[in-house]
């Protein structure tokens, strides 16, 4: 139990490059960078776990409880936008390769070679 | 190169990242064993310093509020590049593709749900620093209301309810305004970001200074910039009807 | 604290959406210069900026939030002179490109200047941040405009090819670099650059501080298209705008490199003390990697975007094995080398719009002699390719000096005639095309070169000839002149001292005692040098001639010749395939490789 989350983390990393390694589609391959990327928010947030801690929102909760790290909860935050953002732009050259080619699969699209 | 060999190389990079990564997390303390100092000193001094009960929503509109800045200005320099990839080419105008839901019973709910999820989108972000929320999180359902009008009406609707060029002022205005407030900070003589309102008292809608500010700037830019991204790429659907027809 | 630092980082963040969403208002000129008047004043502000963080490093903290005991709690702009000096010439590069597109982008409204502007925002901030997680958002505000200005001529194939691919490797980097801060974050519990360094100071390195680093380097090298993190970097510039390429080749991929010499300055630099020694030798040896591969590439190719950008990877490669030397001298000759880089490179590009816009191709053997009547366009070439080969006291000279000197002082003594070696086949190349292009010299047909989809111009309207060429011409100037000025070498040393300095900058940062490098000497000019900067230009004449006339070398000769070199560059050319998969494999690969080196070189 007490690296598990950890490994989750690196999983996901392994599995999201596999992914785009393998992929025949460029929305999975889009996909697969965000599983890449779910990998790092697995990995923040398991670090500023503490055992028995409460979320770090103390209105209804003494302020002497004990609470889990803020600053990853951030940190994740802005990391998932920055995914969300890659991810959006990735599925707009998804859609905009399969207007003009007809095709999804990268193999296809072989323009810059050499 | 061929299938096998990008596999295989792939394959044989994995493998040596896999021993790397679990030699560099056995370093780490076991899961639930947070060592500080950052978040722990920040839990114990945010309360009586910036009076917001939601200590990661101090964290991300004052402590770490320049990565907030970057953030928005990346989701907003990602939707603009986004509007402009979709909205180049595209020919057909789609005024005249309605594509209602085929259900009544479906436009009931969506009548009773849309204005239901959109206070409870405004209610999260204005609570964001007192409960869990906050501009990010409210903005996100904010644009899943207004997505929940085509969903469960017409496209007609939707596009009307989020005129394009609203959505875009509205965008860059959420964007601007949280750089304003920095600005703004440094005029009134104190660093940038620096929070400088009144702290209000802990717990209620007034306390947190700048932080409601930033709150709100950040809930404007967000939920117009989701709104953007759902509009252009269901104009792309659309046009693609219209030209079928 | 200087009020200028915050402003300088957040004048143009506040002019982009400013501009974006003004831009439906403003008549049809006023957004053209309201963004070159943002750019110009940040360009003026960063270098007053420059000026003032000779006389010491300063330490700006956002939000008021001072250290307490030795912890941040905010996050810090630490301006030192080696990131000033980055942050000016991105300013530079972004006000020349925004002169250069003066109506280049009519059809697109607000949007280049946009993305531009947020650009150069995301550079500031990321040059002059102390806090590691903040140079991550910095860099990827950076990457984020980057890949939407490649999509710009978004009609065609290539650019959507270019930019998916530049997305997903570049991204898969930033997920590499987060995974190291993770890493760093859960054992000292701290994002501030200095707090980390004193953290880990003291305690010999363990597998965490290992890979931590080597993910870290290995994101940071795919930022900066190292080997064999680099083909995301010629689909890129081969598609994106000429004015574009001008800011990716001057900056851009600098990053990566300034990135990694930050973090290891700050961070590893002391835990690290005792495997210097494989550090710097797994980082020169992917400076060689890098440096073989984007030579030998650039001289293969015909679609001149192409072979400039290949030629920037060679100079990628030069530049991490000045970084490699983990010297003061080493990142003081990496930095002048970039400077140099950065105006010729800019020029160079800026030359290959005129080409698109004027003579309506960037193909080398279809364009062999159009560009007879652009006198000044050819001179422009000729002249920052010149300034690339670096003859003694011109243009590059005194970066090439100092890394030769640095690397001499290791007692490597082979890196200068590598060097010139790398040079010589990348500027022949460029050297080549020009002749081919402004003069018609060459054979009309070479089947070495790769054939490449040619690009279509854009419909533009007529733009005056003299905005097409002077941009070029000033940076081409610029880039011969920087050889000469004898006082860039001393300031360049000083700004490296201090950069590397890693004590001081954690008493600067965490304590507030301000600390200013001892000023050094810098060496005398060298023969040796000068024998190499003569080898070097000359030979880049002979190769490009070669190039241009091997037909008429005896039959024999090139079969025998063409039999043994011939089947390695066609295997290197299939490598470079185009497709994302293959990217991704080898960046794993290299990722993994780069790894095990670095830890084979810690645990001894």
């Amino acid at each position: 139990m007490s690296y598990a989350p950890y490994a989750v983390a690196v999983w996901l990393l392994l599995a999201g490059l596999f992914g785009i390694v393998t992929s025949k589609n460029l929305i999975h391959l889009a996909l697969c960078v965000t599983v890449a990327q779910s990998g790092t928010y697995v990995l923040l947030l398991a670090i500023g776990y503490r055992e028995h801690g409460t979320a770090p929102i103390f209105s209804d909760v003494p302020r002497s409880r004990r609470a889990v790290d803020p600053v990853v909860q951030a940190l994740t935050l802005t990391d998932i936008v920055v995914g969300v953002t890659v991810a959006a732009l990735l599925l707009a050259l998804a859609v905009k390769a399969h207007e003009r080619t007809g095709t999804l699969d990268p193999a296809e699209l072989r323009e810059l070679r050499g | 190169m061929t299938r096998q060999s990008r596999v295989g190389l792939c394959a044989v990079g994995l493998a040596g990242l896999a021993a790397l990564l679990a030699w560099g997390i056995a370093g780490l303390e076991p899961f639930g064993h947070y060592p500080g100092p950052y978040g722990t000193i920040l839990n114990a001094v945010e309360p009586q310093e910036r009076h917001a009960a939601n200590v990661v929503a101090a964290v991300v509109f004052d402590y770490r509020g320049v990565d907030t800045l970057g953030e928005e200005l990346i989701l907003f320099c990602a939707v603009m590049g986004l509007a402009f990839l979709l909205r180049e080419n595209r020919e057909e105008n789609t005024r005249s593709v309605r594509d209602r839901a085929s259900s009544d019973a479906v436009r009931a709910v969506g009548i009773v749900a849309v204005p239901v999820v959109v206070l409870l989108a405004l209610d999260l972000i204005a609570h964001g620093y007192i409960t869990p929320g906050g501009g990010f999180q409210g903005g996100v359902a904010a644009s899943a209301g207004l997505l929940l009008v085509y969903l469960a009406g017409d496209w007609r609707a939707m596009r009307r309810a989020g005129p394009l060029r609203l959505v875009d002022v509205a965008e860059a205005g959420g964007a601007a305004g949280f750089v304003v407030v920095g600005f703004a900070t440094l005029i009134a003589g104190g660093a940038f970001l620096e929070n400088l309102l009144p702290l209000g008292t802990f717990g209620k809608l007034t306390s947190g200074g700048t932080i409601p500010v930033a709150n709100w700037c950040v809930g404007l830019e967000v939920s117009a910039a989701f709104v953007l991204i759902f509009l252009e790429f269901l104009e792309e659907i659309m046009a693609e009807r219209a030209r079928d027809r | 604290m200087s009020v200028l630092v915050p402003v300088t980082f957040a004048l143009p963040l506040l002019a982009a959406p400013l501009l974006a969403g003004a831009g439906f208002w403003l008549p049809r000129r006023a957004d053209d210069v309201a963004g070159i008047l943002a750019a110009a004043a940040t360009t003026v502000l960063a270098a007053i900026v420059l000026v003032r963080s000779f006389a010491g490093s300063s330490v700006y903290w956002f939000g008021g939030w001072r250290p307490r005991g030795g912890v941040s709690l905010g996050i810090s702009f630490v301006v030192d002179p080696l990131g000033a000096a980055i942050a000016l010439l991105t300013a530079a590069l972004v006000t020349a490109a925004l002169v250069y597109s003066w109506r280049y982008f009519d059809e697109v409204g607000t949007l280049f200047h946009v993305l531009v502007l947020l650009f150069l925002g995301g550079a500031i901030g990321f040059s002059y941040s102390g806090d590691l997680f903040n140079i991550f958002v910095c860099l990827e505000l950076t990457c984020v405009a980057a890949f939407a200005l490649t999509a710009f001529r978004i009609g065609e194939e290539g650019p959507i090819e270019g930019a998916f691919n530049f997305a997903v490797t570049n991204t898969l980097g930033a997920v590499l670099i987060l995974f190291g801060i993770g890493l760093l974050y859960g054992r000292t519990g701290a994002l501030n650059l200095a707090q980390i360094g004193r953290a880990l100071e003291g305690r010999s390195p363990d597998g965490l501080v290992v890979v931590a680093f080597a993910l870290l380097v290995a994101g940071f090298l795919v930022k900066a298209g190292a080997a064999p993190f680099h083909f995301w970097l010629s689909d890129a510039y081969a598609v994106a705008p000429a004015p574009v390429c001008v800011l990716f080749a001057g900056v851009m991929t600098e990053f990566g490199l300034f990135g990694l010499a930050r973090i290891f300055w700050t961070v590893f630099a002391l835990p690290l003390d005792d495997a210097f020694g494989l550090v710097r030798w797994t980082l020169v040896g992917f400076g060689i990697l890098t440096a073989i591969v984007g030579a030998l590439m650039s001289f293969l190719q015909r679609h001149v975007k192409r072979m400039l950008a290949f030629s920037s990877i060679a100079y990628t490669g030069i530049f991490l094995i000045g970084l490699g030397t983990l010297t003061p001298g080493g990142l003081a000759a990496a930095g002048l080398l970039v400077i140099a880089h950065g105006l010729s490179k800019g020029a160079l590009f800026l030359g290959t719009g005129v080409m698109l816009e004027r003579m309506h191709s960037v193909d080398e053997l279809a364009l062999r002699g159009r560009g007879r009547g652009f006198w000044i366009s050819g001179l422009t070439w000729f002249a920052a390719a010149v300034a690339l080969a670096s003859p003694p006291f011109v243009g590059g000279w005194q970066g090439h000096e100092g890394l030769d000197h640095a690397s001499t002082v290791l007692g490597r003594h082979w890196t200068a005639a590598f060097i010139a070696a790398v040079t010589i086949v990348s500027t022949g190349a460029i050297l080549r095309a020009g002749a081919r292009v402004f003069l018609g010299w060459g054979d009309r047909r070479d089947p070495l070169l790769s054939p490449e989809p040619d690009e279509e111009p854009e419909g533009e309207p007529e733009r005056p000839a003299l905005l097409l060429a002077l941009p070029a011409a000033a940076l081409a100037a610029a880039a011969l002149a920087v050889g000469a000025v004898g006082t860039l070498t001393p300031h360049a040393l000083l700004a490296a001292e201090q950069f590397t300095d890693t004590r001081a900058y954690a008493a600067t940062v965490l304590e507030g005692r301000a600390s200013q490098a001892p000023r050094r000497e810098s060496p005398p000019t060298s023969a040796e040098s000068v024998v190499w900067a003569l080898v070097a230009t000359g030979g880049a004449v002979g190769l490009a001639a070669f190039g241009l006339w091997r037909r008429r070398l005896p039959a024999v000769l090139r079969e025998r010749v063409g039999r043994a070199v011939v089947p390695a560059l066609d295997a290197l050319r299939t490598v470079h395939s185009g497709h994302v998969g293959d990217y991704v494999a080898w960046l794993t690969f290299g990722t993994a490789v780069l790894g095990g080196l670095l830890a084979f070189g810690v645990l001894q």
